[in-house]
């Protein structure tokens, strides 16, 4: 058996069917570089590249593992389940002295762009025990159905925000110029994805002091609120609909918007409210998802009764101001999911694209609008303005944008932008294609008009006024209004007295969660007491480390606990990223899993007390039976 | 002469290393920088065997140098950071140790 085929067997014991795969792409190969082989000078075969009229070496041809040595070294120890991203396969030296001076298990992914070289490595290692010590994922960019988007999927699932301090990456010498688009989109992918978890950290930081506060403050809206699912009642088959962000642009074509009223369905962010009444324009809906929208913005005349399509967690001043239909969607908090399930009304969410906007997007999408046209969706610093005048203010100030980013505009040739707008440029981009397909495959077709007449470029839209837009596709009357006034909640009167009843229970289950957290919390200090001996007896650590999982999984079961989850969100990160962490001893193991056990239950205790006080005085305190 | 050896053994140290350790891969835009000094270095050595070596080995050692210079030539045409790192580290630094005190990092004939 040789070499490659020795490998082929260990590949399909670890990934069923990759050795078909390599075997069917090597039927169908079709050589895009030339490969040379040279024998070093210690004895090691080095690889020779001919690619695009350049000849590069991918390893010494005087030392083949020094470089390989010296890199491992830089890397420093490396923990428990660290993620290392590797490009290229061409010198096997890298990956082997990976494999070689890691103690720890590690993930390891590896992209090879080229199939040829992919193949050739396979005749130059052993990767047996290479595949036994670590993870390891090699993705061949040539092989059928290795793909960027699948990827980018696998390594999302290894680059959380807890593991990013610990993650390495590394494109091996040459391949960023021989493969330089390909290196170029596997380290921008990689910065994304960083990104994008970083940003969701942040968010989760600096939202979960009022998610809670909001969450259980909402939460009563419930009882006579509406579903975005009954919204499918309002809508007619080849209604368009319009989506109105509150970019700088708006101000351009604003006035325009009177001619959709009653045309098209249209649907305004927070933050565009105030300049669209000042127009007289009074949207169909208005959406809000922000914990912490300042109420100010809303404060207009005729604001309270626009129907609102909101977030459970969205700013509860706005709520409790706002008198109109509030339309909830699924958002997977399951104390909250109870009174949705009640109610019997389709269950239906939206994608979260990170802003009110895109969360708007998806809504209009999920109803089954063909066309969608966008306004004021700058997604750029258009004038060098952040948002239209008569938002935040009546004039906005204009902003230094000489050092900020620049892409590619709708009007001009380049606009100036920031990274949480490239961010939701990118979801744009993503989430438009997967509709587009997702209506191609049952015949249909999806348009999105970006009418935004500023702003930078939206993938996947056409680019077109707002006056032509509405000319072209606003052509039909509808009576939006009247159908959605003719709506009726989602819970009928004795659900909602079920609902209502239910609200003032859950003070009771904060108060059983902060019980079971007292007796956990005692169950880590057993643990503790166990291992400060010299001797553990395994049975009792064994016997106590099931009761304590047993005992979680309660905890976890318990609906109020994802609100106190939310609250702890940063203990939680820490934790998840100990977790990874390994102690030399058991004793010492089982003194560290109790020194946070009894920190994380004491603050679970004590904030399940807190929110029983809390939720007393929103929903009421609960009468005692007898 | 043995004070401009002494510099370019510095920076080509250095360079190596930064591409090494620190993954710096702009090794062939700073050699390019260093290239009269290798040159004055190689034509120094090739002149004449003043040093005491014996001249089979000599004329060995020449050959092989001229490959090195060979080497980085080819690499800075072809922007080859390989072959660029593997010339300088693994060749050309060889040479100037020969030259330097062993507290310089020096290997002296």
């Amino acid at each position: 058996m040789t070499q490659y085929e020795k490998n082929l067997r260990t590949l399909s014991k670890h990934y069923s069917s990759f050795d078909r795969l390599i075997e069917l792409g090597r039927e169908k190969l079709e050589e895009s570089l030339t490969l040379k082989e040279e024998i070093a000078d210690d004895g090691n075969i080095v690889l020779k590249i001919e690619k695009d009229n350049r000849v590069c070496y991918l390893n010494g041809k005087r030392n083949t593992t020094d470089a390989a040595k010296i890199w491992v070294k830089s890397l420093g120890e490396l923990k428990q389940n660290t993620t290392v991203l590797m490009f290229g396969t061409g010198n096997p030296s890298y990956l082997e002295e990976l494999v070689k001076q890691t103690k720890n298990r590690i993930i390891i992914i590896v992209y090879e762009p080229s199939f040829q070289i992919f193949l050739k490595f396979l005749e130059m290692v052993d990767l047996e025990y290479w595949m036994e010590k670590h993870s390891i994922v090699f993705w061949v960019g040539e092989l059928e159905g290795m793909d960027y988007k699948n990827l980018s999927g696998i390594v999302r699932q290894t680059m959380k925000y807890e593991m990013l301090i610990y993650l390495k990456h590394f494109v091996l010498p040459n391949y960023e110029l021989l493969f330089k688009k390909e290196s170029v989109e596997f380290i921008r992918m990689c910065r994304d994805i960083a990104v994008e978890e970083t940003v969701q950290y942040n968010t989760n930081m600096i939202f979960s002091k009022v998610i809670v506060k909001n969450l259980l403050v909402n939460v009563k809206h419930l009882c006579t609120g509406y579903k975005t699912t009954q919204l499918l009642d309002v809508i007619s088959p080849g209604m368009p609909g319009i989506l109105v962000a509150a970019g700088p642009s708006l101000n351009r074509n604003i006035k325009e918007l009177k001619r959709a009223k009653g045309k098209a369905f249209i649907v305004a962010v927070d933050t565009a409210i105030k300049p669209l009444l000042s127009e007289g324009i009074v949207p169909d809906m208005f959406a809000i998802i922000d914990g912490m929208k300042p109420l100010d913005l809303f404060e207009a005349e005729g604001a309270q009764d626009i129907p609102m399509m909101t977030a459970l967690d969205a700013a509860s001043e706005v709520l409790d101001y706002h008198t109109g239909k509030k339309f909830f969607y699924n958002e997977g908090y399951e104390f909250a999911e109870r009174i949705f399930r009640e109610s019997g009304k389709m269950s239906g969410g939206v994608a979260s694209g990170g802003s009110v906007a895109t969360n708007a997007f998806s809504l209009l999408y999920m109803l089954g609008i063909n066309t969608i046209i966008l306004v004021g969706q700058d997604l750029a610093y258009t004038n060098n303005k952040s948002h239209a005048d008569g938002t935040f203010h009546e004039v906005m100030e204009e902003h230094d944008t000489s050092r900020f980013m620049m892409v590619e505009g709708n009007t001009e040739e380049k606009v100036p932008t920031t990274t949480g707008f490239k961010i939701f440029l990118d979801w744009y981009k993503n989430y438009i294609a997967g509709c587009k397909q997702h209506k191609e495959d049952r015949g249909e077709t999806f348009r999105v008009i970006n009418a935004t007449e500023g702003g930078a470029k939206i993938e996947g839209t056409e680019i077109m006024t707002l006056r032509q837009a509405i000319d072209d596709v606003c052509t039909e009357e509808f009576d939006i209004t009247e159908r959605i006034q003719s709506l009726k909640p989602m819970l009928d009167e004795e659900k909602r007295v079920w609902a209502e009843k239910y609200l003032t229970d859950i003070s009771e289950e904060f108060h059983k969660l902060a019980l079971l957290a007292g007796k956990v919390k005692n169950m880590y200090k057993k643990l503790e007491r166990l291992c400060s001996r010299k001797k553990i007896d395994h049975r009792e650590y064994l016997d106590i480390l099931d009761k304590l999982n047993k005992n979680i999984e309660e905890i976890k079961a318990m609906s109020v606990y994802q609100l106190i989850s939310i609250t702890m969100v940063n203990a939680s990160y820490i934790l998840r990223s100990e977790q990874y962490l390994s102690e030399k001893t058991l004793q010492k193991e089982g003194q560290e899993i109790a020194r946070k056990g009894i920190l994380y239950m004491e603050n679970v205790k004590s904030i399940a007390e807190a929110f029983e006080e809390y939720a007393e005085e929103i929903f009421g305190k609960k009468e005692c039976a007898g | 002469m043995r004070e401009e050896i002494k510099n370019l053994f510095e920076c080509v140290r250095d360079d190596t290393a930064a591409y090494l350790i620190y993954q710096d891969r702009t090794i062939i835009e700073k050699t390019k920088k260093n290239m009269p000094q290798i040159q004055k270095f190689v034509l120094w050595f090739l002149e004449d065997n003043g040093f005491g070596i014996e001249d089979e080995l000599y004329r060995d050692m020449c050959r092989n140098l001229l490959n090195i210079l060979q080497d980085i030539a080819c690499a800075m045409e072809q922007c080859d950071i390989v072959l660029m790192n593997d010339a300088l580290a693994y060749g050309l630094i060889e040479y100037l140790k020969l030259f330097l005190e062993p507290e310089e990092g020096g290997d002296t004939i």
